[in-house]
């Protein structure tokens, strides 16, 4: 081998070498990933086949001392990572602190997918709720292309009226009476979905300006917050 | 100097010299009949099962426009490759200081023309193409269409049929019925699409835009999809679809009605 081709072969093989370890390290990076967006350590996993949730104002109630990042954002406590069990009904409770938001979408202002087609607040059956009285939603959601079961929940939220005097204290802070709302359904087989409030009641950020379609950001588009994961397992 | 390939002032090629632009049309020949060949055989295999005369149509303009480009981009490759293979300054040939250009190109009349006539005729046999199809989908549209409004909304599309009062977050559509879609956005900018049915169209924020009628023509599952980047959820941004019967179609409706509030 002629001290050129000798040259040329190391060359190569160095070459190879660098782009095969940028590629093992990005694999890992992308491993490393945990979850689909910012999760606050704060949040643990909800488990079981009866999942209760309350729906807040604001961060005060579970996203640390001071609310967190974002004390303001609206946020669902204690967990949005919520597990439960394959092939069984699962029955929520939401307990609702928080006011109405005019929903842009009249869709999401029925019941669907729920056992009957049906949820209680505070103890009266419904199946919808006129679309300015809704405060959000839980919406299940199946990612595509997936052997998962089909699985599509969404609860409308009845919100609170807006003088409720304050009169209960989590955490130190007060909050209203939370209209309580429970729904159940029935899961398949195990596999990962997502949730997600449907009704716009984050800031700015994505649509702003656009014909008043605003507030669909900041907590809206964060896990942790008012989007989620469900495990069935 | 009828192929490139160095000559006698009697138009013979130098001894030795193989004729260079002959071998690079054989190649090029060759290689186009094969890519040829895997284009229309991984087009046929690959692309998505098609649901209506529309996605049929889009299917066979994607294999033959793949299938037509294909020959030029050769054309370019192989004349590129061959050069720098054949023509390279190999080590010992000459020294640096001995480098000297190639013999001047002249000008070709017939090729020339050659090459504008099969350029120019490939571009119009495009635009042909193309204005037919666009006849085909937008001439003598269906008067009496099933319209469905599709929402797109960070991340989830939802159907509205206002002649029927159904909504539903599954699109379900009943074989051989012209259907018109119009879609918009509650927040950002989306992207509707359903490539059984070569749907596809942006969801703009505060606008309804109204694609061509497109009528199912297969029973079968489909799917929709977002393509366009919209946030956490973009890639969770689909729904199934479903192609049924009219009775079956009917039943659904019947099922999902809308019902006065409790």
């Amino acid at each position: 081998m002629t001290p050129s081709l000798r040259r040329h072969a190391i060359g190569v093989v160095a070459a190879v070498l660098v782009v095969a370890a940028l590629f093992i390290l990005l694999v890992f990076a992308v491993r490393g990933q945990r979850g689909l967006g910012y999760e606050p350590a704060a949040v643990h996993a909800t488990t079981g086949a009866r999942i209760t949730l309350g729906a807040y104002p604001d961060s005060m109630a579970c996203h640390g001392s001071g609310g967190g990042p974002h004390p303001d954002w609206v946020t669902y406590c204690p967990s949005t990572t919520i597990k439960v069990p394959a092939y069984s009904t699962v029955t929520v409770t939401i307990d609702q602190y928080d006011s109405a938001t005019t929903l842009h979408n009249a869709f999401f202002a029925r019941v669907r997918g729920t056992v009957g087609g049906r949820m209680t607040v505070n103890g009266r059956s419904m199946t919808q709720v006129t679309p300015d009285a809704a405060g959000h939603t839980f919406t299940i959601q199946t990612p595509p292309n997936t052997n998962e079961s089909q699985l599509f929940v969404s609860v409308p939220l009845l919100g609170v009226p807006d003088n409720a005097p304050n009169v209960v204290t989590i955490n130190g802070n007060k909050y209203p009476r939370p209209n309580v709302i429970v729904f159940q359904f029935r899961t398949g087989s195990p596999g990962t979905y997502v949730w997600h409030c449907y009704i716009p009641c984050g800031i700015g950020l994505a649509g702003d300006g656009i014909g008043g379609q605003n507030n669909f950001g900041g907590p809206m588009a964060t896990t942790g917050y008012m989007s989620g994961t469900i495990t069935v397992v | 100097m009828a192929d490139g390939s160095p000559t006698t002032e009697a138009g013979q090629p130098k001894d030795g010299e193989p004729r260079h632009v002959r071998r690079v049309l054989k190649i090029w020949a060759v290689l186009s009949v094969i890519c040829v060949a895997v284009v229309i055989l991984l087009g046929t295999i690959v692309n998505e099962t098609t649901g209506s005369s529309d996605a049929a149509f889009a299917k066979l303009t994607n294999v033959l426009f793949t299938a037509m480009a294909v020959p030029v981009a050769l054309f370019v490759w192989v004349f590129v490759g061959y050069s720098v293979v054949v023509f390279r300054e190999r080590r010992g040939d000459r020294n640096v200081d001995e480098f000297e250009d190639g013999p001047p190109l002249q000008a070709s009349p017939r090729q020339q023309i050659a090459w504008l006539v099969v350029t120019g005729a490939l571009a119009i046999f495009l635009v042909g193409w193309g204005m037919v199809g666009f006849y085909k989908q937008t001439t003598d549209p269906p008067a009496k269409p099933l319209v469905v409004q599709v929402t797109g909304q960070q991340w989830l599309w939802t159907y509205d049929y206002p002649s029927l009062g159904v909504q539903s977050n599954v699109l379900e559509l009943p074989l051989g019925r012209p259907v018109q879609f119009r879609v918009t956005s509650d927040d950002v900018l989306h992207g509707f699409v359903i490539d059984a049915l070569a749907v596809a169209m942006d969801a703009n924020p505060g606008w309804w835009t109204t694609a061509p009628t497109v009528t199912p023509n297969r029973l079968g599952n489909f799917t929709t999809r977002c393509v366009e980047l919209c946030g956490l959820y973009h890639t969770y941004m689909w729904s199934p679809v479903k192609v049924v019967t009219g009775s079956q179609f009917n039943a659904w409706v019947n099922a999902n009605r809308r019902f006065p509030s409790s």
